[in-house]
């Protein structure tokens, strides 16, 4: 006789929930078929639980097999790379679901599910995805706990706190080996290959832009500083710098149009000549930078970044470029000078041209009137004040300006007068190159929020900001932000209280918090999340080998491997010792009052040297005494009558007389001898 | 380890070690450290280091899911060599521990899963027997994987368990005593015994608790009921009536016509070198003769 296995209903119940589980932070991103087909592949399974239908056939299964094909070509083109992987890994572990019969075909499904499971993290690292990533393992362990109860096991809820007794007792070992494992580095480099929008300042900058910027919402990144934070008005992060203007769009010089090599200083390359070109004067300031993901390559750096984060580069124009654009949360150090003098000597003929260079046919009022008040200024400084003034006198900032047509640096300075950063920094420079003062744009953000709780400062992406440097000679590219001469209150406190109330509501979108960050409660709560968030940051995702290591030094006294293993194994001694004690003591007899007062009774006995036979009955004990020790019968038929009343005749009244009989007599009992 | 009929597990006696599954488990973890490293990702680590923690953790549950069982070995069955006797295992536990998933079996015969909830539990095991005699079933397997069929623990049990083993039937014809000669019993006529033998003519001064008063309402006369009894014949199960056969040849013929007689009314004994076991009928009887062939150690 073959005895067919059929895998335990209750653990099927747990693989079809854990299965569910895993996929669905995925589901976002895996093309539609294999949604589609999944859930097909779910109902199926389901219903062939139920007892409702059978297996399907071959030829749907085959239908299956094609449109999982079908959905990766369309969805991804290629095979290689990680979301396909995961996709790919996915659809086999759906289609597994449809023939598992065996035992090991389930345990198959299983550990491809803690497999996909892991994939989730390479996808989000929030604490809400792990607080999830905990939940779906708890499932995928319910499911191998349920494979491995006997069939008739139906306690379905049992399982499932056994699984979580399981996972609560790993916890602690699992901090210990999180804490003290070695971290290497990447063993080979795979690239993380997504189709994620591009979010933050972009690599060019027309009109309407940053007001469309200010109403996404989000948080461009957070910095904390080695000293205090320095004052707002000095909070400028820079992240690019764009010299050529088309007549409406602002953007980077093109590279070859700088004559010095190399154009990036790696940070593992030797100092180019053109370092040289900064002076910092004054104070420097240490910080480290949490970017949020942007899919894009600028780091923002203060002022003038004299120190390079790994994997990073100094870009000629004095800021930073990663590597690879920022796809996930990414940590780096600078140190920048926040006052400085850059190419104070003077400029190159090549870069004097580039950052003077106009596009004809553009902005004829605008020009014609540059050179005018060039004429009559006396300096480059009078022209600038006189501009700024004329700015301060006639426009106003908001987040709300009318639309520029063909000539829109014109059409902003003596029609409309109404804009936003961009509209100033771009007519601004224009007017500079215009007047024959070396110009150019440069964007990134401006200021941030002090966290209160913690110190640190939080930058939104309705920071973003745009601003000029003009070239002066002597000292060299100086930094004009025109909308501080518009609005000063953005620059010192913020964009909200340069705009009025109605306008700061459009800032950062219909569903972000930070749009209700007027009502004080909301705002507590959303900075509170927000210092929880940065912590699990700071301390769970910037866990690396360096803070490894300073914390290896600082409780171990040093990191030599036998300093790990003997702190290891301490450890998980201890841990474990734990697990198998409270094993112990869940697990031990457990006796009743009544028997452990008699044994005690007997132990007394014992030392008078009387020792019950085994399955000698109480009453045929205290006979026996009362034959020897006459001195002890009353005491020991009281104990006995009052221990049978409890045991036998189940009168707990009597507990309280047989605890304080025995008492009595295990002192006597001392005494005596 | 000498054989005793209880035991119970603890740590001298359990063998630990991964089995299959756990290894996978921990390649599968091993791929996600992997992940975790390349892609600088501290929860994947994290979920690697978990399953490594659950699979140390399983450790100490599956060594507890055995350590402080009892297994007992009751009285095993009877069965002819060939066939499968049955033994019956008592696990039984002392305590607040819960067993589950327990596999017990000995090598060759079936395997019994057993939770143990309740404070005892019996299985019954079947083994195939070779050979007629004493069967001892050799070593016991014990082994659990729960929780998670990572780890494996197990041991190898000497419970004293032993089974009689019968020689297995060979027919041989029909019992001596119907082929003639040995025969020495009658058929006893006389009344007042049990068997209804026929009908006779009632005389005056018959009892009348045998009229056959159905005869009589019929109208067919007043009739007695007869009945009758047979001394039951004997017969001789003779060793020596085989002559020219193997030992256990004549042992499987003489298993076969013990069976064949025990299912007729007729006594009879058995002649063996060195043992003679008079005449007589009954289970009692039927199963001393088959113990004795069964341990039969004569020469043939």
């Amino acid at each position: 006789m073959k005895i067919i296995y059929r895998i335990p209903r209750n653990s099927l119940i747990w693989i079809l929930l854990a299965e569910v589980a895993v996929i669905l932070p995925h589901v976002s991103h895996l093309p539609a078929g294999i949604t589609v087909g999944g859930l097909i592949v779910l109902l199926w399974r389901i219903q062939v639980y139920r007892g409702v239908w059978r297996f399907p056939g071959n030829p749907l299964k085959l239908l299956l097999v094609l449109l999982a094909g079908v959905s990766l070509k369309l969805g991804y083109g290629r095979l290689f790379g990680l979301e396909p992987m995961i996709a790919l890994l996915i659809a086999a572990f759906l289609l597994k679901l449809l023939e598992m019969y065996s035992r090991r075909d389930a345990l198959v499904v299983i550990y491809l599910g803690f497999f996909t499971a892991a994939t989730q993290f390479l996808i989000s690292q929030t604490i809400f995805s792990t607080l999830y990533g905990l939940l779906t393992l708890l499932l995928l362990t319910t499911a191998l706990l349920g494979i491995n109860q006997s069939q008739g096991h139906h306690h379905i809820r049992h399982s499932l706190l056994s699984a979580a007794r399981l996972l609560m007792q790993s916890i602690p070992l699992m901090l210990l080996l999180f804490l003290v494992m070695p971290r290497i580095g990447a063993l080979w480099s795979v690239p993380l290959q997504r189709h994620n929008a591009q979010t933050g300042v972009s690599d060019s900058m027309a009109p309407g832009d940053f007001t469309r910027l200010s109403r996404a919402g989000g948080l461009a990144f957070r910095a904390s500083f080695d000293g205090p934070i320095p004052s707002a008005d000095r909070l400028y992060w820079r992240g690019l710098v764009f010299s050529r203007f088309d007549g409406r769009r602002w953007s980077q010089a093109e590279p070859y149009t700088y004559r010095d090599r190399p154009l990036i200083q790696w940070r593992e390359m030797p100092a180019p000549e053109w370092r040289q070109l900064v002076q910092p004067l004054g104070e420097e300031v240490n910080y480290s930078v949490i970017l949020e993901s942007t899919q894009q390559p600028w780091l923002y750096a203060l002022s003038a970044p004299m120190s390079i984060p790994a994997d990073a580069g100094l870009v000629r124009d004095f800021r930073l470029l990663a590597r690879e654009p920022v796809r996930q949360r990414r940590e780096y150090q600078v140190r920048s000078a926040l006052e400085y003098r850059l190419a104070a000597q003077g400029l190159p003929p090549w870069q004097r041209d580039q950052e003077l260079k106009l596009p004809a046919g553009f902005n004829p009022e605008t020009r014609r009137i540059a050179v005018l008040w060039r004429q009559q200024a006396d300096s480059d400084e009078a022209l600038i004040n006189r501009v700024l003034s004329l700015y301060r006198r006639e426009f106003t900032y908001t987040l709300e300006p009318p639309g520029l047509g063909r000539h829109s640096v014109d059409e902003f300075l003596w029609q409309t007068k109404r804009g936003f950063c961009e509209h100033f920094a771009s007519s601004f420079v224009f007017f500079m190159r215009a007047a024959g003062i070396p110009a150019r744009v440069v964007v990134g953000y401006q200021g941030g929020e002090r966290s209160p709780l913690d110190d640190y400062l939080l930058v939104y992406q309705y920071d973003a900001h745009a601003w000029s440097e003009v070239w002066l000679p002597e000292r060299g590219w100086t930094r004009i932000d025109p909308t501080a001469a518009v609005a000063p209150s953005r620059i010192e406190r913020g964009i909200n209280d340069a705009l009025d109330e109605r306008e700061s509501r459009l800032l950062g979108g219909a569903l972000s918090l930070e749009r209700y960050r007027y009502i004080a409660l909301l705002n507590q709560l959303r900075l509170r999340w927000d210092v929880l968030n940065y912590s699990w940051h700071r301390w769970v995702m910037g866990y690396d080998e360096q803070s490894q290591s300073a914390y290896l030094y600082r409780w171990l006294g040093g990191v030599d491997p036998w300093r790990i293993a003997l702190f290891l194994l301490g450890g998980s001694g201890a841990v474990l010792g734990g697990i198998a004690l409270w094993l112990w003591w869940r697990g031990r007899q457990q006796l009743d009052p009544q028997t452990r007062l008699y044994s005690r009774f007997l132990r007394c006995m014992a030392r008078y040297g009387l020792e019950r036979q085994r399955a000698e009955a109480p009453r045929a004990f205290a006979v026996r005494v009362a034959e020897r020790r006459s001195d002890l019968k009353a005491t020991v038929a009281e104990i006995t009558r009052l221990y049978e009343r409890v045991a036998y005749a189940g009168d707990l009244t009597a507990l309280g007389e047989l605890r304080s009989q025995v008492n009595r007599f295990w002192w006597r009992s001392r005494l005596l001898r | 380890m000498p054989p005793s009929p209880a035991i119970t597990l603890d740590r001298q006696r359990l063998f630990v070690f991964p089995s299959r599954q756990g290894f996978v488990f921990l390649s599968i973890s091993l791929l996600i450290w992997l992940l975790g490293t390349n892609y600088d990702n501290n929860l994947a680590l994290a979920l690697a280091f978990l399953m490594v923690s659950l699979f140390v953790v399983s450790i100490i549950h599956t060594f507890n899911n055995l350590s402080g069982v009892t297994l007992t070995a009751l009285a095993g069955g009877t069965a002819f060599a060939g066939k499968d006797v049955e033994f019956e295992v008592l696990l039984s536990r002392s305590g607040n521990k819960r067993f589950e998933n327990i596999q017990v079996g000995w090598p060759g015969g079936s395997t019994a899963t057993v939770d143990l909830i309740e404070q005892e539990e019996r299985v019954k095991l079947f083994v195939p027997s070779t050979h007629r005699g004493w069967f001892h079933p050799g070593r016991l397997l014990v082994e659990t994987y729960y929780p998670l069929g990572l780890i494996r623990v197990w041991t190898w049990l000497d419970l004293d368990a032993r089974a009689l083993v019968y020689p297995t039937p060979v027919c041989a014809g029909p019992p001596p005593d119907q082929i003639g000669g040995q025969l020495d019993g009658d058929l006893l006529r006389e009344a007042g015994g049990e068997d209804f033998a026929g009908l006779k003519d009632y005389r005056v001064g018959h009892s009348l608790r045998h009229v056959a008063w159905k005869h009589y309402a019929r109208g067919q006369g007043l009739h007695l009921k007869e009945y009758s009894d047979y001394i039951a014949s004997s017969c001789w199960l003779d060793w020596d009536s085989l002559a020219g056969l193997g030992r256990e040849e004549r042992l499987s013929r003489l298993c076969y016509w013990v069976l064949a007689l025990a299912k007729t009314r007729n006594d009879y004994g058995l002649r063996l070198p060195g043992t003679e076991i008079k005449p007589g009928s009954g289970l009692e009887h039927k199963h001393q003769l088959l113990r004795a062939l069964a341990l039969f150690e004569g020469a043939g």
